[in-house]
């Protein structure tokens, strides 16, 4: 059963009950179930918060800075977990693969949507911190958000489609994918704002070249700068999402998807002799 | 199977056509490549030799027939179950399977082990396309046969490997295949077992158009049989009614084989 859109539609009890399986596993086992997934993203802003509030003395523009960093954070931890798990998904159900017929596609499409499941808890300690520190958010502003969870999960998966194949082709990959993911949280818009990159690029050293001017265009084209941009105005800032980072964005996902899925399906069946 | 009065009726196009069946492996590509041969353009490999685990097979099964294959370890039979499974897909020739197949070829293998049995049941169930609900009218069913009473809830890293077997066969039991295809399933649990889970076969086999069979075993598949498959090495080495087939295998080899245990390589 080769992996195309249509098979997949007519397999999603088992796209529903991997991600339900997966998701029982993390929880089912630990002392704290699936307050974890509450847990774990409070954690990570407290050590963030902590260290570049505290220790750095930095991020006064980003104040409160526990919500401007979840608004990146998030979105990054599930692209990171999501890569990571897809890089390795094929190699590790080797057996189960060359045993049934069945849409493997779903196998890195359940560990996007099980990273999701677990962003959307992340996104309850967002909404309770923001509304702990009384931002003066609009519904409007804060309706944002649902596009573009959409369009995070649309890129995500393009890009863990194409990771899957790669990762069960070439199995340091997933060794590589750790400073990949570490180089692209400092590149990307997580722990400061655009502003800052523009104000680096334009004002600074650079300044006085005539392309730096450009810089700060090309940042923007970044998929997930516009993606925690977007958070942050529709959740820090309460702001409306300009229609150029819409269009941008949106095209940039879905090429992305429609990429990753061609790809899986060039490799789809080819790939099991890999494995 | 053959006898059946029904025989005139049936649909005149063979249920599995395979027409110069070949699949083969890279050497190289069996082994990972790294990020560094890759760079240096000697990670794909596409000079590497070949290794054909299947050339040249043809034969064709209608429906009503049970096809045995048999074959020494390494002869092709695992992997002309996955061509006809679809799950590889040949690099040359070409096989039609006119139906929807339902493979047995390792019970289980989808299984979580943090979860419980019953969890896994219906996870297993998804992966062999039983729908949720058919698996809940049936859930009571399936516990029962596995045997395994109140360690149904617990989950399956503390099971024995005869367990997981045992739960393995009890969901593929609930399919309801058009086209079965059997590898490796029989021998599951003790004795008492094995002989209910034979009994159960059986009884999806009478529900299936067509049924493949691979089997170390010549007594098992002369008793099961219509026709049969002889692989050696990739390659074909007979075809056709199952005791013609399976005499010319014993001949060749000097044995009928092994009792059927199921347990298949190759």
């Amino acid at each position: 059963m080769i992996s195309n859109w249509s098979n997949l539609v007519a397999r999603r009890d088992l796209l529903r009950e991997l991600t339900l399986a997966e998701l029982r596993a993390q929880s089912q086992e630990t002392r704290l179930g699936w307050v974890f997934w509450l847990v774990d993203p409070l954690i990570m802003m407290l050590i963030y918060w902590g260290v570049v509030v505290g220790i750095f003395g930095r991020g006064e523009a980003y104040a409160p800075y526990p919500v401007f960093i979840l608004c990146a954070m998030l979105p990054f931890k599930h692209f990171t977990s999501s890569l990571n798990g897809s890089a390795k998904i094929l190699r590790g159900r080797d057996s189960l693969i060359k045993s049934i017929a069945f849409p493997t596609m779903a196998l890195p499409l359940t560990i996007v949507l099980a990273g999701f499941s677990n962003f959307l808890f992340g996104m309850i300690v967002l909404l309770a911190t923001a509304a702990a520190f009384q931002l003066p958010l609009t519904f409007l502003s804060m309706l944002q958000v649902l596009p573009l969870m959409a369009l995070q999960l649309v890129l995500v998966t393009g890009l863990c489609l194409a990771v899957a194949c790669f990762g069960a082709l070439v199995r340091d990959l997933s060794g590589f994918l750790g400073h990949v993911t570490r180089m692209l949280f400092y590149v990307c818009p997580t722990l400061y704002g655009v502003d800052l990159v523009a104000q680096r690029f334009t004002k600074g050293a650079l300044g006085q070249y005539a392309w730096s001017e450009w810089i700060p265009t090309l940042y923007m084209l970044n998929p997930f700068a516009i993606l925690f941009t977007g958070y942050r105005d529709a959740l820090f800032y309460g702001q409306i999402i300009e229609l150029r980072s819409w269009a941008l964005l949106g095209a940039e996902s879905f090429v992305v998807l429609l990429l990753g899925y061609r790809l899986y399906q060039y490799f789809d069946r080819r790939v099991i002799k890999f494995l | 199977m053959t006898d059946d009065p029904s025989t005139e009726l049936r649909d005149p196009l063979p249920v599995i056509d395979a027409e110069d069946l070949g699949i083969f492996y890279r050497l190289q590509q069996r082994r990972r490549v790294g990020i560094k041969r890759l760079l240096t353009g000697g990670g794909w490999n596409r000079d590497a030799p070949l290794l054909w685990a299947l050339r040249g097979v043809t034969f064709q099964c209608h429906e009503g027939e049970i096809l045995g294959i048999i074959g020494s370890n390494g002869a092709g039979k695992s992997t002309l179950c996955l061509a006809l499974s679809q799950i590889l897909l040949p690099d040359e020739g070409r096989v039609t399977v006119r139906g929807e197949v339902s493979t047995l070829l390792s019970l289980g293998a989808g299984f979580n082990r943090d979860l419980s049995g019953r969890e896994n049941i219906y996870l297993n169930a998804a992966f062999l396309g039983i729908p949720r609900d058919e698996i809940e009218q049936k859930m009571e069913e399936i516990i029962d046969f596995s045997e395994l009473g109140e360690f149904i809830d617990q989950p399956i890293r503390f099971y024995s490997s005869g367990m997981k077997s045992r739960l393995g066969f009890s969901v593929a039991a609930a399919l309801d295949p058009e086209i079965l295809i059997l590898d490796e399933v029989l021998s599951v649990g003790d004795r008492g077992f094995q002989q209910k889970s034979r009994r159960r076969l059986e009884s999806m086999m009478q529900r299936s158009r067509v049924i493949v069979i691979v089997s170390h075993s010549v007594p098992f598949l002369q008793e099961l049989c219509t026709h049969a498959v002889w692989l050696e090495k990739g390659q074909m080495r007979g075809f056709g009614e199952a005791k013609a087939v399976l005499d010319e295998y014993i001949a060749a080899t000097g044995g009928p084989g092994a009792e059927p245990t199921g347990a298949n390589e190759g």
